[in-house]
């Protein structure tokens, strides 16, 4: 009885897929660690990190990154400092982190279009690495790289952003 | 001695002039933040200065029913606090508390504005059985480990006032999540009791489950009691409607030693904070 009041509890408080700051740990374990103390908001230089308001559900005052208003500079200040864990502390290459893949989508991704853009492939911090240029031409991501900052979500230019990040839970459900 | 006679009213000066600095002090923290301090970050769920991390008890025992796994770190920055709860009680609550000292200033106005039914209800005061206090957070716990759902941090008002103030400077607004304070603040002034911090509050509780008998504790001597004032002024003093002169003072007393204050009002020294 139990098992099934909690999956109806679960059910209603369903919660989004959110982009989670660097050295994250899986999204379930990562809601029971955090803690809400906002030091990995309050550490961020770039105010990347934002804390939830009860506003957006069930997992409020856990931190999430906004990629499209300001993605995350790897500056690796908050794995370090999370007093419980939720995020890795002893992550400090940024080569290493794994937030999310960035995903391009090639309908409105302007060198796909025909026209030259190389916004992402200049931007990305991974430099030449995890974003290629197929011909010199068109942006591949490379899976086995991307960190999922989403500096190339924030930089790009077309109308409708082509390339999004998706965060690291939303592709762990995809692969079940 | 004239400094021994005003022990207890310098003791609570002291006592007020924390519960200002700690706001004063969570309005800094986001502020220095922005600056580019960073030595010191955190709010009233866990804070850390340098290398240093401080946690909340009651959160700690959240994550672990949550996780069913012990993290080191976060074990070791609860140690702190329940040091202070072992030998001091609850003096989180009557000294840092931001729900704390709001509360109080809210029975400053009904005590000054509403006087009567202010002392009417006063004068009901009653103190908490141990099992009942126990047993509400206890059951806290229990629903936080079936619907693995972190309802302490939901249901800790220090925490939730800190963070929205850390919110707020840093400019991502306030929240519903200050709604969950406000309605208790609003429910309590209308009941004319501190149901919250009496009886309710997983923080609170979760500090007084530490708490050790022989250590700092409001002490009440019957022989001394000669004030003969009807009802006692310790009672009409006590800010969470207790009965300082009966049993059963704890686990509900959170030390601030207002009581020990109004006895030496009187002349005696029927009340005392010691250990």
């Amino acid at each position: 009885m139990i098992q099934s009041l909690t999956s109806i509890f679960s059910k209603i408080t369903k919660s989004k897929t959110y982009l989670r700051p660097p050295g994250a740990v899986p999204e379930d374990e990562f809601i029971s660690r955090c803690i809400k103390c906002s030091k990995c908001a309050q550490v961020c230089s770039y105010n990347s990190i934002k804390i939830l308001h009860l506003n957006a559900g069930k997992d409020f005052g856990t931190p999430v990154i906004e990629a499209k208003d300001i993605p995350c500079y790897l500056c690796m200040e908050c794995p370090r400092i999370c007093p419980s864990g939720a995020l890795d502390n002893a992550l400090v290459d940024k080569e290493k982190v794994r937030m999310g893949l960035a995903v391009i989508d090639e309908s409105k991704c302007l060198p796909f279009l025909g026209v030259i853009c190389r916004s992402c492939y200049d931007e990305c911090p991974i430099h030449r690495v995890a974003i290629v240029l197929e011909d010199e031409l068109l942006p591949r991501i490379d899976a086995e790289t991307c960190t999922g900052c989403g500096i190339c979500e924030s930089v790009c230019p077309a109308e409708e952003i082509a390339i999004t990040i998706k965060p690291l839970s939303q592709l762990a459900d995809k692969r079940k | 001695m004239k400094n021994k006679r005003s022990f207890y009213l310098t003791l609570n000066r002291l006592r007020v002039l924390s519960q200002i600095t700690t706001i004063l002090f969570l309005i800094a923290v986001p502020l220095l933040n922005i600056v580019g301090v960073h030595w010191i970050l955190g709010t009233l769920y866990s804070i850390s200065f340098g290398k240093l991390d401080i946690a909340d008890p009651a959160i700690v025992a959240q994550t672990i029913l949550l996780t069913w796994n012990l993290y080191i770190p976060l074990l070791i920055a609860a140690l702190i606090p329940i040091l202070i709860a072992f030998i001091c009680g609850r003096v989180f609550c009557s000294w840092i508390c931001p729900h704390n000292t709001i509360s109080e200033w809210i029975t400053a106005f009904q005590k000054r504005f509403m006087t009567k039914r202010w002392r009417q209800y006063q004068k009901k005061s009653k103190n908490v059985g141990i099992r009942v206090y126990f047993g509400i957070l206890a059951t806290l716990l229990l629903v936080t480990a079936l619907f693995k759902t972190p309802l302490v941090s939901y249901l800790s008002p220090p925490g939730v006032i800190s963070s929205q103030i850390s919110q707020l400077i840093r400019g991502s607004g306030i929240g519903l999540e200050l709604a969950i304070v406000l309605l208790i603040f609003i429910a309590e002034f209308f009941l004319f009791q501190r149901y919250w911090c009496k009886l309710l509050c997983p923080v609170g509780a979760m500090l007084g489950a530490f708490h050790w008998k022989g250590k700092l504790r409001v002490q009440f001597q019957a022989a001394e009691c000669k004030c003969g004032k009807r009802p006692s002024p310790c009672q009409m003093a006590c800010p969470l409607q207790l009965e300082p002169k009966k049993k059963n003072l704890y686990p509900a007393c959170f030390n601030c030693g207002l009581c020990a204050k109004a006895c030496e009002n009187t002349g005696h020294k029927a009340i005392q904070l010691t250990f």
